[in-house]
């Protein structure tokens, strides 16, 4: 048991006790624009993206999420404003990058099949 | 016609400007301004105090303000600026392209909406994102500043248009992104693309037809700057013939910066309007020699006639960007034991001025970032900062690395205005915490082609001041009749978004991660916080409807993924509410940027 513990650790799936202070507004926002994203309101949509944000909130506490979703759209500010953060932030990059590793992760660890129909692919 | 107060008031003022020769738009915008149920102009008032008498939200209830409704502009990219509130309507604008929409405030419909037809190759002669810093209102008319820099005059009620003037030429690399002003009866507009060589100005055109009355530029000759050398002061001394001409190698001035793009303000009894000017092209200073004037300078013209009454050059030689188009703060305060009519700024370039703003007695200079390191100081009887060697991008040279310079290119602030309140007598300002290493290189001047010539790398000021701190902003209390920080609070991100003081003793501002905040104006004590769907560029304004205060901000930053949910939930809701010829206009329908509006419950 305590090797799996570790292992999921490790696979940064695990809620870490810090964590999971989102609050409503920021997870209602977050799952909308989720479901919005993979087309429209549906069962199919709300579970995944339930377990998407549930999986990120156990990780990051919403401090820094926030922090790296900012970070994530300042760094398309065209000129010198966004220069000052793709430049002032050390780890800007890094942790843009980690913010979307994660929410792949999240995302590849909370699909949800959907019924196809006849014929399609 | 609606029988609303709006409609009243601009009946009567068009009753009042159609008389000859009166000067009533003044009069009335001014009365308009003074009344704080409305919001009428970019600072609230002509002294861009961008402080409310309004104290129904305040101190012990502010942390139970709750959303009230939102707007959706349905323009991407930044937000700048904030809403006009003229009794029952708003107007808010939005980036390129530069829409207007006239909202009823009873119910928030939309009464009218403009959307200009702009070359979009205006766009990327446009330095910075394609933002836009608001409105002006006067006489039932509103004024449009558009990025392709022609200038329009719609009527108020209906939004049809009354008139266009065009104010410079996007393929030379002219645009526009500031707030027009309206005094008397004309409107104040400038320029804006330094970092294309344009030669910077400010124009007043009349409110009756668009026609220039003048135009007076920040470099050149005497006559073309409405500068008189005699009675034009400079540190309350004459500025004597040709002193832009003999600042600048041969005929540099031509394509010399000084752009005008910040924010105007007026001193009615004065009659002086006051603005700042822009760095001196290109970027390279070892190529231009001189103290390039009058760029990196703060103005006060006498608003009739344009001729400037006295001048200040914060940045003699810019060798930063420290670009000197800052608001120019108007406040009555004790220097000394003595009550001065001042002017207070804070320059890119990390000092905050306060100056005589009768005569340009400079009163005080000092830091107001302790990271400041360019300069050692201001020096108090030549006004002129004392530039260390060490930081000089000239000394150092073309080619040369020179690192750790404080602030970096975007200043200890750029344009986001500060606020000021008279009842605690402090001015409360969103800072940047940035330091640079700056490269000068030689590039030749091309027209509608960037004229930059440096390369650039910045980082938090805590690495040059070594103290372990990487936030990059901070937003504080400044005592300008001292010089001296009062409280600083440390901000993650940069403070890009206008300040709001008001007489609930509360101070308001926007952050990059999307909260609007409300302080404590005596302490900075965080008081309530919320979180608007994108990061907040835009200033904060406040109004009243029907007996409640409000408060309104704009958020919206650069890029796609900068709107936040704004676009995502878009499509779900198209079709609630909109009927008819309106359907386009229904806020439901409107993607990107979000004005949010608060207020307490009921």
């Amino acid at each position: 048991m305590l090797e799996r513990v570790a292992a999921v650790l490790l696979a940064g799936y695990l809620p870490l006790a810090a964590a999971n202070d989102f609050p409503t507004q920021a997870r209602v926002e977050f799952v909308l624009s989720c479901m919005q994203a993979m087309g429209g309101q549906s069962y199919d949509t709300l579970y995944p993206c339930v377990c998407e944000l549930d999986r990120i909130a156990s990780v990051l506490s919403y401090a820094e999420y926030t922090q790296a979703e900012t970070l994530s759209f300042l760094y398309s500010t065209p000129g010198e404003r966004g220069g000052i953060f793709r430049d002032a932030v050390s780890d800007a990059r890094k942790r843009v990058e980690e913010l979307e590793a994660l929410r792949e992760s999240a995302r590849a660890a909370c699909v949800v099949k959907r019924l196809k129909a006849p014929g399609s692919q | 016609m609606r029988s609303t107060r709006a409609g009243i008031f601009a009946a009567a003022l068009a009753l009042a400007a159609a008389a000859p020769g009166a000067a009533y738009a003044n009069d009335g915008l001014l009365a308009l301004s003074k009344n704080p149920n409305n919001w009428a102009m970019w600072g609230g008032t002509y002294d861009g105090a961008r402080y409310s008498q309004l104290s129904q939200i305040n101190r012990d209830n502010v942390r139970r303000l709750q959303v009230a409704w939102t707007f959706s502009t349905g323009v991407l990219r930044g937000h700048e600026g904030g809403p006009l509130v003229i009794g029952d309507t708003m107007y808010v604008h939005t980036p390129f392209p530069n829409k207007v929409f006239s909202i009823n405030l009873a119910d928030q419909t939309i009464n009218w909406s403009y959307v200009p037809k702009q070359d979009p190759d205006t766009i990327p002669v446009m330095c910075c994102d394609t933002v836009y810093r608001g409105l002006a209102y006067a006489d039932g008319r509103i004024f449009l500043q558009q990025a392709d820099t022609t200038l329009v005059a719609l009527d108020a009620n209906t939004g049809k248009v009354l008139w266009k003037s065009v104010n410079g030429d996007p393929k030379k690399g002219e645009t526009n992104t500031n707030s027009p002003i309206v005094i008397k009866d004309k409107v104040y507009t400038g320029i804006s693309g330094g970092e294309f060589g344009v030669r910077g100005f400010l124009a007043a055109y009349n409110v009756a037809d668009g026609k220039l009355a003048w135009k007076a530029y920040s470099t050149g000759p005497d006559d073309e700057m409405l500068i008189d050398p005699e009675k034009t002061t400079e540190m309350l001394k004459p500025v004597g013939k040709d002193s832009s001409l003999k600042s600048w190698k041969g005929d540099q001035w031509k394509i010399g910066g000084g752009t005008t793009w910040g924010w105007y303000t007026y001193d009615p009894e004065l009659n002086l309007i006051y603005y700042g000017t822009g760095n001196p092209s290109t970027w390279n200073p070892v190529v231009r020699p001189g103290d390039n004037k009058w760029s990196m300078t703060i103005f006060a013209r006498d608003a009739d006639s344009g001729m400037a009454k006295w001048v200040y050059q914060m940045t003699p030689h810019d060798e930063w960007d420290y670009d000197g188009v800052n608001e120019s703060i108007l406040a009555d305060i004790d220097i000394g034991g003595s009550k001065r009519k001042v002017l207070v700024h804070f320059d890119r370039n990390g000092f905050g001025y306060t100056l005589d703003r009768v005569t340009g007695e400079l009163l005080v200079a000092e830091k107001y970032d302790p990271a400041v390191n360019w300069a050692t100081h201001v020096d108090m009887k030549t006004g002129r900062p004392q530039v260390v060697a060490q930081y000089s991008t000239h000394q150092q040279g073309e080619d040369v690395n020179t690192k750790n310079v404080c602030p970096a290119a975007l200043g200890s602030k750029d344009q986001q205005p500060a606020a000021y309140s008279p009842k605690t007598g402090l001015f409360y300002v969103p800072t940047n915490h940035v330091c640079m290493d700056y490269e000068p290189f030689k590039v030749e001047y091309v027209a509608g082609q960037p004229y930059v010539g440096a390369t650039l790398s910045m980082f938090p000021a805590g690495r040059v001041m070594n103290d372990g701190t990487d936030n990059l902003g901070n937003f504080i209390a400044w005592d300008a009749a001292t010089g001296k920080i009062v409280w600083s609070l440390p901000e993650q991100f940069s403070v890009w978004s206008g300040a709001l003081a008001t007489a609930g003793d509360v101070v308001f501002y926007g952050t990059l991660d999307g909260y609007l905040k409300a302080v404590d104006a005596k302490t900075g004590a965080e008081l309530w916080k919320f979180k608007t769907p994108s990061g907040i560029i835009g200033n904060v304004n406040t109004w009243t409807h029907g007996g409640t205060q409000y408060i309104g901000v704009l958020s919206g930053i650069g890029g796609w993924a900068g709107i936040g949910m704004a676009a995502g939930l878009e499509g779900d809701t198209e079709g609630l509410g909109a009927v008819g010829a309106y359907k386009a206009l229904s806020r439901h329908t409107q993607l990107g940027g979000v004005l949010t509006v608060f207020a307490l419950p009921d």
